[in-house]
Order: structure tokens, then C-alpha cells, then sequence
């Protein structure tokens, strides 16, 4: 068991070192942490008057803590669906590619644990990231404390986000084996996806299943950009029922994609 | 854990720069119109200590009080108890013409500036709010983010001192 943890490790290490040189991390911590701070810190720069906006957040039934808590991520829940594919594509699809990942299988471990790791740091880098970024910015940035619900809510929805968008951008590479098919795959899901949640047609759980980020974003601002569309808010059950369908999706994909990884010839 | 402590040192100063960038002067001003027996609240999101002006138009005579609160506070006078006696603020000014006074603000966050008058008579004041100084809350965090990845990396290089030292006697 210890020398099976100590495998695992080493594996974990040698995906770091390999797939996640400088400036990968690097760049996606300024990405995904900079940006929402600088945001928040500039929204409180100001003596900022609007007492209309203000008056309407204030005696709200919600308050203000989702309004901050769902501004600071403003924008990233639309960028997260192509952001993690593109990650999965200069991490995952590039080693298909160039080969590397023939050298990975030369190792004693087994295929399922090479494609395993892969996927577990395609999903705990940029989310953890995320969540960093959350913990940092309720004592600093968050003015006053915000509700626990709220914070459960966006962090559940970063988490089964990220998990859904790499294990399916992983599946696109262990089919593709090409970098630019994973990439080109994560820039049609961003772009597609706003297309479908602005659709009235579409029904408020696939909205939440197709990008649970945003649609808990939606949710704790208490609104609903989409309401010009004639779109309606989602209630929290279909929140709740949309995450939980995401996360079987994610989950049973995954197992699929490691099936087919270990049957699928690598390299010729 | 070198390369963590590296990015929590550039994430910690860029906070505190972003903080610094965001301690600019800024004002707002606005028109309110109060009367006898009833009160105005004004609301305002604020991220640090705020100079308060308010003045009498020059039509108006009188005087009028100013208590400075925060928004729940402001929520329960207004909404849920539905009176013109402010609940706990943190700042009182009575019977006053005019108001100049730097106003400290306990946390970043919105907060509202409820206006009464015992006059007969409608007062119109004006209402400006400025901003200015670093916001400490934030420069704090950034200051906590640069030392914990400083001793991250410290500690990393101690570590890997440690664990190459005996190959290097060898080689000597």
C-alpha cells in the first residue's frame, strides 16, 4: 500500500514537472486569481452611489453577499468552459501527441493510474485555484461576512464545473490524440454552450448540467441575464438536481475514457 | 513547495500594488430633500475611511441630524421597524447647519447616511462623499500572501540543503 502511494506520488510529480512547467501555473494563477481580485478590489475603491441598485440589493431577500460573492467571479464562469479544455489540450492531448505519453507508459504503473493523474491535476489546478481564490477574498476583499450557503453553492458549482469540462475535453483527447481537436473542442463548448443557456427552450436543469459555474453564479446574484431571452431563474432544486446529474455525467464519462485508454493503441 | 512559495510571493505583491492602485480620490455628490417627522437614508458602497460634506442649500433654513450606520442597521430602522429613530450608528451629529468630518469605516462595505430634521419647513442639502488612502484590508492580505510563500521558499531551499549536503561531502 505505502509503495503503491509513493508510486502514485512520484507519478503526480513527474506530471507536475512535465506538463505544468513554468509559466502554466504560473499563468493561470494570475488568470484565475488576479482578475477576480482586481475586480473586487476596484468595485470597493469608489464612494460609489447608486442608491436605487443599492436599495434594491440591501433589502433584497439574498443582500448583497451573493451579489459580491457571484461579482467576483463575473466573467470567469463564461471563460471556465474554454479555459479547462485548452488546459487539457497543452497538458493531456499534447503528450499523446508528441509521445511523451509512450514514455509515461514505459514506467511501472499501470495506464489507468498515467490517465488517472492526468485528469486529477487537469481538475485540481484550476479549481483549486478557484477555491483559493474564494478563501482569499472573503477575509480580504468581501466586504462583511457572506452566507455559508452562498460560498457552498459557488464552490460546488466550481468544483463539478471543472470536473465535467476536463473529463470531457480528456475524452476528446484519448479519442483525438491531437492537440488542436481538444483545443478547437473547448472553444466550440465556450462558445456553444451561452448559445444554449440564452435558448428559453432549453430547460433550466440541462442549463445547470451544461455549466453548473454559471448557473450557480446565476443563482446566488439572484438574477438571470438571460432574462431577455424570456429564460426564467432556476430554482434551487433544479440547481441541486442539475449538479447532482453533472457529476454522474462526469463521473460515468470518466470511467469511459479510462476504459478507452486502456484499450486504444498509443504511439506507431 | 518552492514553486508555490514563488507564486504566492508574485500573487502577495500584486495584491498589494492592486491595492495601492486603488487608493485614488474619488467624490460623489448628491441633492436629497428631508422634512419634518420622516427621514432620507443614503446609501453608499465604500472601501475605505470617507470625508463627509454636507450642506444647507442656501433657500433652506434650519438644522438637521446625521446618523452614520451600517446597512443593517439602516435596513431595521427603515424597513423592518419603520421609523426616523436611527438604531445604534456609529456616528450621531445633532441639530447641525452644516457637516464636514472624516468618517472611519469599520470594514469595507455599504452604508447609509440617515438624514432627519425637526424643522417645519422642507430642507434640501447637499450631499458630497470622498474617498481616499490605501485600502489596509486588502494590502494586509497581500502582505499575508508574500510571507507565507517567503517561507515556503525559505524553507524549501533549507530542505533542499539538508537533502543534497551529504552528496556534496562525498564529492569533496
Amino acid at each position: 500500500m505505502k509503495q503503491k502511494l509513493a508510486k502514485l506520488m512520484a507519478q503526480f510529480q513527474i506530471e507536475i514537472g512535465m506538463s505544468y512547467r513554468f509559466p502554466v501555473i504560473e499563468g493561470l494563477a494570475a488568470l484565475i486569481f488576479l482578475t477576480p481580485i482586481e475586480a473586487a478590489v476596484l468595485t470597493w475603491n469608489a464612494v460609489s452611489i447608486n442608491p436605487d441598485r443599492l436599495e434594491y440589493f440591501v433589502f433584497a431577500e439574498f443582500g448583497f453577499s451573493g451579489m459580491h460573492l457571484g461579482n467576483l467571479m463575473f466573467g470567469l464562469t463564461q471563460l471556465l468552459p474554454i479555459l479547462v479544455p485548452v488546459l487539457v489540450s497543452f497538458t493531456a492531448a499534447k503528450s499523446f501527441e508528441d509521445g511523451y505519453i509512450q514514455t509515461l507508459l514505459t514506467y511501472p504503473v499501470e495506464r489507468v493510474t498515467v490517465l488517472l493523474v492526468k485528469t486529477i491535476c487537469v481538475i485540481i489546478i484550476p479549481a483549486g485555484l478557484l477555491t483559493f481564490t474564494y478563501l482569499f477574498a472573503i477575509p480580504f476583499i468581501i466586504p462583511q461576512a457572506p452566507l455559508i450557503s452562498h460560498v457552498s453553492i459557488m464552490l460546488l458549482g466550481v468544483w463539478i464545473s471543472v470536473l465535467l469540462f476536463a473529463i470531457l475535453s480528456m475524452l476528446v483527447a484519448v479519442i483525438t490524440k491531437k492537440v488542436s481537436a481538444t483545443a478547437i473542442f473547448g472553444l466550440a463548448f465556450g462558445i456553444v454552450t451561452p448559445i444554449l443557456l440564452n435558448n428559453p427552450a432549453v430547460p433550466n436543469i440541462a442549463r445547470v448540467v451544461l455549466n453548473p459555474f454559471d448557473a450557480a453564479y446565476r443563482y446566488i446574484t439572484n438574477h438571470s441575464s438571460y432574462m431577455m431571452f424570456g429564460t426564467e431563474m432556476t430554482p434551487l432544486i433544479d440547481l441541486q438536481i442539475g449538479f447532482g446529474i453533472s457529476l454522474m455525467i462526469s463521473l460515468v464519462l470518466l470511467t469511459f475514457t479510462l476504459w478507452l485508454f486502456t484499450r486504444s493503441e498509443i504511439g506507431g | 513547495m518552492k514553486r508555490a512559495g514563488r507564486i504566492l510571493i508574485i500573487l502577495g505583491i500584486a495584491v498589494i500594488l492592486l491595492s495601492g492602485y486603488a487608493s485614488s480620490v474619488y467624490s460623489r455628490g448628491n441633492t436629497l430633500v428631508i422634512e419634518e417627522n420622516d427621514s432620507e437614508v443614503y446609501l453608499f458602497e465604500v472601501g475605505q475611511d470617507v470625508h463627509v460634506n454636507v450642506t444647507l442649500d442656501s433657500h433652506s433654513i434650519g438644522t438637521f441630524s446625521v446618523y452614520f450606520m451600517n446597512w443593517q442597521d439602516a435596513n431595521r430602522t427603515m424597513v423592518e421597524n419603520k421609523t426616523a429613530n436611527p438604531i445604534t450608528p456609529i456616528f450621531s451629529f445633532e441639530n447641525i447647519s452644516s457637516l464636514q468630518e472624516n468618517l472611519h469605516i469599520p470594514a469595507p462595505g455599504i452604508y447609509a447616511l440617515l438624514f432627519t430634521t425637526e424643522s417645519t419647513e422642507f430642507q434640501i442639502i447637499w450631499v458630497e462623499l470622498s474617498a481616499s488612502g490605501i485600502q489596509s484590508r486588502v494590502t494586509s492580505g497581500g502582505v499575508l500572501l508574500a510571507g507565507v510563500g517567503a517561507v515556503m521558499l525559505v524553507l524549501s531551499v533549507i530542505w533542499e540543503r539538508r537533502t543534497k549536503s551529504p552528496l556534496r561531502e562525498k564529492v569533496k
